[in-house]
């Protein structure tokens, strides 16, 4: 149903032809089935406000005053006496989430072939999260891919397709700081440092925006199994690094790796924001309730 | 032996192999690479080893080993025999140069030449084979005289007498010839010519010897005697055995020279000899006079035949119609093998043999003559033809003009359960007779035979006779022609006589007085061989030279000693000719036995070097591979492969192919060993045996019926066979089963083994019950027959078939049956069509159906049926026991109650009185 065509093939910053594009397209349904079942496994109805206003299910019935326009009248009700109602829906207050995840060649990388990309399983958590999102009602955004937020069925249909298949660079994030108040969830893996996504995240505080940051890691990233004389890429290419006895840093590594991950969530602590981990080959089902409790928890 | 270097400079380049160790220290392996996305948290990490890995020692070791055997190549190695000529004194060369130098003289020569010329001494020829003229005194020559001396001898074809040259070296030492230095060479043909061992011991006593021996693979070949066959002639050639294979082609050319026919004989590796059959027609087989192996011409490879090699064309009459249906009870089948390697034989009508235009009609009692046939014979007889006949029941009842003695009629039995007399033993042949000399036949009883009127002629006409004396073979001229008669059948009937080896040699000399335009060799009683063609070395015959050789008239050609007197070639004494040849001699081709210390066996060329370098290459690239393997297993690009092993558990599944490839070689012994077995434990008691099909699901269906069978059989009748065995006719033994159920479900695929297999099978009285288990739809898909059982009636030879009637004997044989249902019924049931005429006592060989017995009879472990039938008529599966007890009782008892089919008619005859 869903066919990347050129044109977002060449638009995407990494799927850069279209062999690319349609690897992922391939990979589309069966990430998307995941994120349904993920987003299932959360039980949970819509929330009301508990008051009258701009909604959908019916609230209750009311005299008609007499600043209330005819057609606000409900005739049906008002036969049955001498007075006049006004039918009142209950006032469901949409919230906008903004999603944004990682899309460059690094987060695009799994360690062996038996691990989801890091990519996969952050499209997986936030269309998981859409999904829950927009089934509760509100309204879901994809930073960088969309001008406003979608909700409902249809909705669910561009922004999971979006999420999924399409990504935008870190610079859309600014923009988004400038959009009113929404919520925002962004995933990556934070390799940039701390001092970097404070600058990018600078903003949204000034905004009053709250959210989540997920941290997406691949367990090598973690354990550094490597030993012996090893060269590391960058799977963006360009430079590289070798080690005579790769074993020789791990220790050094595996300190700067737990320190980023301090920094950022020390970065979070400061913006008001939820951080969140995930290691790819663990299970996506407690990452995703605990993100799911801190973007809709203070909504119910 | 020797190491040498032929281009010993590259060996300076090993000066370099330190220099390469410290490279290969310098070098790192190559580095592994992996991509790693948080590469900005690996910047200004120190790994604490400032050297890089250098490659491990056993790396470093591999490598330079490497660079050492390519140099080592590079320098041209060489292993060289030592040189043994360095002592200083003369030479005495013995020189083999028999026929079996013949394929290497060249080689010899030049051998000898370069001994001659490496020394400067004087030097002593010592010829082991000469034709006597120039056996003047040995001496010691200069070396242009010897080489001139060498030069001129030549190989002769005859056997090299090794202990005549150890006499001439004897006298020579008794001559105070011999001087204390003086250094023995002797270049040999490499054959043991029987006094081998008394020659090396002899020649060892006078001094250390060396001796050159030729390489076995291009040793010399023999031909040892053909032997005719039916189709032309087998041919056996011989070699010293070597492990290397060779193919040989022989040539037959006929009396004008021209090729006749050209084989290729081939040598397994390791084996001595190697068969090749000439296929030659009757006609062009008598032109044959020579067979020669064009690629090594020599006395040796020649075979010259003489006037005995033309067979003579004889006809047996026959009665026409299939005789052969019972081989063992036929007189003919006793004939055929007697004449077999004496003459040629056709089998036919009388006038069709006549056709032939053959020198001996033999007559046999079942093909008795019509009165035109009589004359006919007659005139074959008086034309100069040898007409050799049997008695029989014909002739014992009626006698006619064409035979040699009078003939009283009747007969006369031996041993009979009325008769007095007892069975009667050949008398030893007179001198007079044409068989003297052969030993008589004690065991060769006589119980019938045709008795002669006495006459006065009656003693000088038999030639064979009972210890009674009265007559069991007689023999009379008939005009130019001569009539002989056995008294006795040809089948072992009458008489044991054609089961003895001594009916062959009696039928052999029989021959002898066929007529022929060729030389029907007879044993010439008088007069001496006289050498016609002489065959000289390089497989020529020739006219010879120098005086005539002769032979006395009594000589054995099979164990006479080839010498110059009496070469091999073709010899004559009045008409007759005889063929003497070297491959005629027992044991010619034997290996050298061990030399005794003191002498010292070089084998092939003295100048022979094995090249190492191409060998020393190889194993350098082989290493290589390994280097490569190595580094990349280091380097880590093997993970994958290591993984997959691990994962794909493939350890077993390469030991198991390795296993199976194995058992596969060791198989077909074992096949046959099995066969053996199992035909043995087979025949200790009555079993029903089925054809394995290789479909597990029918096989298994064919056992449990067949077993159900059984069962049934032992509840109900006195058959108690054992455990059914499934057969595989290419590969077992089928003649102990009475029966073999045939599941034929697609058309099988026959060996030609297994066809022949079940040709005899049925020939000899078995019975195929075959079964298409469909209940005949494939034969009404096919409109007509089955296709399976198409398949099966054209490749083996069956009698025609017709649909079995409701009289036929297998409705009889034990229980009354009108049906032959299975798990259908209603299906058509096939019989040979003529079941009284066939040699098989009356009972069909082939039963074919399509109504899935074995199903109906199949019984589990338990006792319970296991096939659900189609239940169509009353009762079904009881009947499909009837007629399966009915089926083995036929099989089991033939005929036996085919007489019940005329009770109806005998109880209608009973009642009419």
């Amino acid at each position: 149903m869903l066919r990347p065509g050129i044109r977002s093939a060449t638009r995407s910053a990494f799927a850069s032809n279209r062999h690319d594009a349609e690897d992922l397209a391939a990979r589309f349904p069966a990430l998307l089935a995941e994120s349904q079942r993920l987003a299932t496994s959360l039980a949970h109805g819509l929330h009301g406000r508990r008051k009258s206003g701009a909604g959908e299910t019916f609230w209750q019935f009311r005299r008609a005053r007499h600043e209330d326009p005819h057609s606000a009248i409900d005739w049906r009700r008002s036969a049955r006496s001498d007075n006049f109602f006004v039918r009142e829906t209950e006032w469901e207050a949409a919230q906008t989430v903004w999603l944004w995840r990682d899309g460059r060649p690094g987060f695009s990388w799994s360690s062996d072939k038996t691990l989801p990309l890091k990519r996969d399983r952050a499209s997986v958590l936030l269309t998981a999260l859409a999904i829950a999102l927009i089934n509760g009602g509100e309204r879901v955004g994809v930073a960088g891919q969309m001008q406003r937020p979608v909700h409902g069925r249809g909705g669910l249909d561009r922004a999971g397709r979006k999420l999924i298949l399409h990504s935008s660079r870190p610079d859309c994030l600014r923009t988004l700081a400038l959009m009113g108040q929404p919520k925002a969830v962004i995933a990556s893996d934070f390799y940039e440092g701390a001092d970097i996504w404070e600058k990018r995240l600078s903003a949204f505080k000034a905004a009053g925006v709250t959210g989540a940051l997920v941290q997406i890691y691949d367990p090598a990233e973690e354990v550094f199994p490597y030993t012996g004389r090893t060269e590391f890429n960058h799977p963006q290419g360009g430079e590289t690094i070798l080690f005579g006895r790769a074993q020789a840093i791990a220790g050094q590594y595996q300190a700067r790796f737990s320190q980023n991950a301090q920094d950022m969530a020390q970065l979070a602590r400061a913006l008001g924001w939820t951080f969140i981990r995930h290691r790819t080959d663990s299970i996506a089902a407690p990452a995703f309730l605990s993100l799911f409790q801190s973007i809709a928890g203070d909504a119910r | 032996m020797g190491l040498q270097f032929l281009s010993p400079w590259a060996l300076l380049v090993l000066l370099s192999l330190p220099l390469l160790w410290w490279l290969l220290r310098a070098t790192p392996p190559a580095p592994l690479r992996a991509m790693f996305p948080p590469l900005n948290l690996l910047h200004d990490l120190q790994d604490d080893e400032e050297t890089p890995d250098s490659a491990p020692l056993w790396l470093r070791l591999l490598r330079l080993g490497i660079a050492t055997l390519i140099i080592l190549a590079l320098a041209n190695p060489v292993i060289a025999p030592k040189n043994t000529n360095t002592a200083d004194g003369p030479l005495l060369l013995v020189i083999d140069n028999g026929w079996s130098s013949a394929p290497n003289w060249a080689q010899m020569q030049k051998q000898a030449l370069g001994l001659i010329g490496a020394s400067d001494k004087r030097a002593a020829l010592v010829f082991t084979a000469t034709n006597g003229a120039g056996d003047s005194d040995l001496r010691f020559l200069s070396r242009a005289e010897a080489r001139t001396a060498l030069n001129d001898q030549t190989v002769w074809p005859w056997t090299p007498s090794r202990m005549n040259a150890v006499e001439r070296i004897m006298e020579l030492q008794k001559a105070d010839g011999l001087p204390g230095n003086t250094r023995f060479l002797w270049i040999s043909d490499g054959l043991d010519h029987g006094d081998a061992r008394a020659f090396m011991s002899a020649l060892t006593s006078i001094g250390q010897v060396t001796s050159y021996v030729p390489p076995t693979e291009a040793g010399p070949l023999l031909i040892t005697p053909p032997v005719p066959t039916s189709r032309g002639l087998e041919l056996t050639l011989h070699r010293l055995a070597t492990d290397t294979a060779r193919t040989v082609a022989v040539q037959a050319i006929d009396d004008g020279g021209a090729i006749m026919s050209r084989i290729e004989v081939e040598f397994a590796p390791g084996a001595g000899a190697a068969n090749g059959e000439i296929v030659l027609p009757l006609q062009l087989r008598n032109r044959l006079r020579f067979l020669q192996v064009p690629a090594q011409p020599s006395a040796g490879t020649s075979w010259a035949f003489d006037g005995g090699w033309s067979r003579p064309l004889v006809g047996i009459v026959t009665p026409g119609g299939d005789v052969d249906r019972q081989p063992l009870l036929s007189g003919f089948y006793y004939l055929g093998k007697a004449l077999a390697p004496h003459a040629e034989t056709i089998r036919d009508g009388l006038d069709s043999v006549l056709k032939e235009n053959p020198s001996v009609l033999i007559l046999t009692d079942p093909a008795q003559p019509t009165p035109d046939g009589l004359e006919k014979l007659d005139a074959f007889v008086r034309a100069g033809g040898l007409l050799i006949r049997f008695a029989g029941p014909h002739l014992a009842a009626e006698a006619d003009a064409l035979v040699p003695v009078n003939l009283r009629a009747g007969g006369r039995l031996m041993g009979g359960a009325f008769g007095w007399e007892t069975p009667q033993a050949l008398a030893p042949f007179s001198q007079d007779s044409p068989y003297y000399g052969l030993a008589e036949g004690k065991d060769a009883a006589v119980r019938r035979q045709v008795l002669a009127l006495p006459d006065s002629r009656l003693n000088e006409r038999i030639w064979a006779r009972l210890q009674d004396g009265t007559p069991l073979v007689s023999s009379a001229p008939r005009g130019l022609g001569r009539i002989v008669l056995f008294h006795v059948s040809a089948a072992p009937d009458w008489s044991d006589l054609p089961l003895s080896g001594l009916f062959a040699d009696m039928l052999e000399r029989t021959l002898a007085f066929a007529k022929s335009d060729k030389d029907v060799p007879q044993i010439a009683q008088s007069g001496r061989w006289e050498l016609e063609y002489a065959l000289n070395a390089i497989g020529k015959l020739q006219e010879p030279k120098g005086g005539a050789a002769f032979l006395p008239v009594d000589a054995d050609f099979t164990v006479l000693d080839l010498t110059a007197d009496h070469p091999p070639g073709i010899y004559r004494n009045g008409p007759f000719t005889r063929a003497l040849n070297i491959g005629s001699q027992k044991d010619v081709i034997k290996a050298l036995p061990l030399p005794p210390s003191g002498m010292t066996i070089v084998s092939g060329n003295a100048t022979t070097q094995y090249a190492l370098k191409a060998a020393l290459l190889l194993l350098s690239l082989f290493l290589l591979g390994v280097d490569m393997i190595a580094a990349l297993w280091l380097a880590g690009r093997l993970r994958g492969l290591q993984k997959w092993l691990v994962r794909q558990n493939t350890i077993p599944l390469v030991l198991l192919v390795a296993l199976l490839a194995a058992s596969m070689l060791v198989a077909p012994s074992a096949m046959a060993q099995d066969a053996f077995t199992k035909a043995i434990k087979a025949a200790q008691s009555t079993r029903l045996a089925y054809i394995i099909t290789g479909d597990l699901r029918v096989d298994e269906m064919s056992r449990a019926g067949l077993y159900g069978l059984s069962q049934t059989l032992i509840q109900r009748t006195t058959v108690e066979p054992g455990a059914p065995v499934g057969v595989k006719p290419d590969v077992d033994d089928l003649s102990v089963f009475s029966l073999i159920y045939w599941p034929v479900l697609r058309p099988p695929i026959l060996s030609s083994r297994a066809i022949a297999e079940l040709d005899v099978y049925l020939k000899n009285g078995g019975m195929l019950v075959i079964d298409t288990q469909d209940g005949g739809l494939r034969a009404k898909a096919a409109g007509g027959i089955d296709p399976a059982l198409g398949a099966i009636f054209s490749q083996i030879s069956v009698p025609s078939l017709r649909p079995i009637d409701r009289d036929h004997v297998l409705t009889r044989t034990y229980y009354l049956i009108i049906d032959f249902p299975g798990r259908t019924t209603g299906g058509r049931v096939w019989v040979e069509s003529d079941a009284n005429g066939s040699s098989l006592d009356g009972v069909s060989g082939i039963v074919a159906g399509s109504d899935d017995w074995v199903a109906a009879w199949a019984l589990d472990q338990n006792g319970q049926p296991i096939a659900a039938l189609s239940d169509e008529i009353p009762r079904q599966r009881e009947m499909a026991r009837r007629f399966g007890i009915n089926l083995v009782m036929y099989a089991l008892t033939g005929n036996y109650k085919a007489d019940q089919v005329h009770i109806p008619a005998l109880l209608e005859r009973l009642g009419e009185k």
